[in-house]
């Protein structure tokens, strides 16, 4: 999946920047098809979305790293928007939905590929989506490939 | 600490300016002017008697014109003056921001403006546009979401959790419907049935048209809060109270129950020595059928997962026995903007004045009003009562 010479392992860590960017070093991360998710050395809790604290125990950013997510997650719920506006007309209909990785945080995101009888309480798997030059991260049901 | 949290204060003047379904709306200046003039007439004040302006952010215009310049265009003079510019709001923090003014001795009688022109200045491609920029930029509008996606998100979560029926999301629309066209002023037209609310065209999954708000050309609103009850038609601000719990809805802690809802409710009770069951109407904000529902649950007028049997017999019909959104709210009167829960507080002082005619509640002595910002990420509850 990942072609480039800076191909991390899954169980890579990194440090977290005190003077970065958290939301650019996320998206950074996505145009190389990488899901970083904050973890915080203090309290051992995950979050989501990025932020220069912990928002569980209020450690400094130096208390936090970037941890990659074994990439399961749960349906917790979904929509199927079938009047895009803007630049999302061209994909309705299209599912939105919020989703709950394995590890704890919930996100935003899509389902993509096959959604046929999808339901609240769905196994999914983290994927990758292009849109308009911009890699994002989606979600597939766990088995089927989008 | 005593539950009162001292003397009332009054909304002894409150004017609605309607605009029309599909009409243009006047300019943002013009209809704050109105709205202050009819306020001020209403409340049978002299503005000389005005020393206070709080105003109150529109969505498309939310900086245009600072409180000090709205109160010099008025022709205020030396006034206390403060404005709630930022978003999220629930809107209703104005009427408490008069009444803190009021209580802290800064002024005795605040005048309370909000105007939109909303569809009017974006049209509704960009009202739909602006609204989804509510979003947040890096981690949710990637996704596509429409302002009804986040309540869809909400319903979906109550249908799987309780087994919340379609024909019950719709039956919130067509008891609203049926205040709507009580209401002179409604933009909308005809009946609803819970068939065709059900089989309208699908939005985001499962609300369909019929079960979200409308969009409107624009509106305003004007109170006047005083220190003194003016004569029998002032009604008493008896209590408010307010709670953010949460944004983006990745954050929230539920998609279908809110503390922080139950919080502010009986924030606002408990400084009205009131409970649930003096509570003669409720004016909610309603952008989706399914808030009515979450909103009856947090608060505590039915317990987890029974709102959407609480609706079904006509609870919340005028003459049930708690009726809701009496002027249609933004299903089935209007949507302004910004000034959609403060087009309720009108409605709750027409109400308890008794000036309501065909959509009169009976007897009604106390009203709770709800506003919300942002999916109710941040509400804020009004108690008011008959003087």
């Amino acid at each position: 999946m990942n072609d480039g010479a800076d191909a991390v392992g899954a169980d890579a860590v990194r440090k977290v920047d005190p003077s970065g960017d958290v939301e650019a070093t996320f998206w950074d991360g996505c145009s190389r098809r990488e899901f970083w998710l904050q973890h915080c050395t203090a309290c051992d809790a995950w979050q989501f979305y990025p932020r220069s604290l912990c928002s569980h125990c209020w450690a400094p950013t130096s208390e936090l790293e970037w941890r990659r997510p074994a990439g399961g997650a749960v349906l917790e719920s979904f929509s199927v928007v079938h009047r895009g506006s803007g630049p999302f007309a061209d994909y309705a209909p299209y599912v939105v939905a919020l989703v709950r990785f394995d590890e704890g945080p919930i996100m935003m995101s899509n389902v993509v590929g096959d959604v046929e009888g999808l339901a609240i309480g769905d196994r999914l798997e983290l994927d990758f989506a292009e849109r308009a030059g911009r890699v994002v991260p989606v979600f597939t049901r766990a088995g089927k490939l989008s | 600490m005593s539950a009162n949290q001292g003397p009332p204060v009054y909304i002894s003047g409150s004017a609605q300016e309607i605009v029309g379904r599909g009409r243009p709306a006047p300019a943002y200046l013009n209809l704050l002017a109105a709205a202050a003039a009819d306020a001020v007439a209403d409340a049978g004040l002299d503005r000389a008697a005005i020393d206070g302006l709080v105003l109150s952010s529109s969505i498309p215009q939310p900086f245009e014109r600072n409180p000090a310049e709205v109160a010099e265009y008025l022709g205020l003079g030396a006034a206390y003056t403060a404005m709630a510019p930022y978003g999220g709001r629930p809107a209703t923090d104005v009427l408490h921001l008069a009444r803190s003014a009021v209580r802290a001795g800064l002024a005795t009688n605040v005048l309370v403006l909000s105007a939109d022109t909303f569809a009017t200045t974006l049209g509704l491609e960009g009202a739909i546009d602006l609204y989804m920029k509510s979003f947040d930029a890096s981690y949710e509008r990637p996704f596509g979401p429409l302002i009804p996606t986040a309540f869809a998100l909400m319903a979906a979560r109550h249908v799987h959790d309780y087994g919340t029926s379609m024909e019950q999301l719709a039956r919130v629309a067509v008891s609203i419907r049926k205040h709507g066209l009580l209401n002179p002023h409604t933009e909308v037209s005809g009946e609803l049935t819970v068939r065709s609310v059900v089989d309208d065209v699908l939005v985001s999954t499962p609300l369909t048209r019929s079960m979200l708000a409308l969009i409107s050309t624009g509106g305003a609103q004007g109170f006047v809060v005083t220190r003194e009850r003016v004569d029998r038609r002032s009604v008493a601000l008896l209590g408010y109270g307010e709670a953010s719990a949460f944004m983006s809805l990745s954050q929230a802690p539920s998609l279908v129950h809110f503390a922080h809802i139950r919080r502010a409710a009986d924030l606002a009770l408990r400084q009205a020595d009131a409970e649930l069951t003096d509570v003669d109407f409720v004016q909610f904000y309603d952008p989706a059928t399914i808030v009515p529902l979450i909103l009856l649950e947090s608060i505590g007028f039915c317990g987890p997962g029974e709102g959407g049997a609480f609706v079904e017999d006509g609870a919340i019909e005028i003459g049930g026995r708690l009726p809701m959104n009496t002027h249609g709210g933004t299903l089935a009167f209007r949507h302004p903007g910004m000034g959609a829960a403060l087009d309720s507080v009108v409605e709750a002082v027409t109400q308890l004045r008794g000036e309501a005619g065909p959509r009169q509640v009976r007897d009604a002595g106390l009203g709770l009003v709800h506003g919300q910002g942002s999916w109710l990420a941040n509400n804020g509850f009004l108690i008011l009562g008959s003087s």
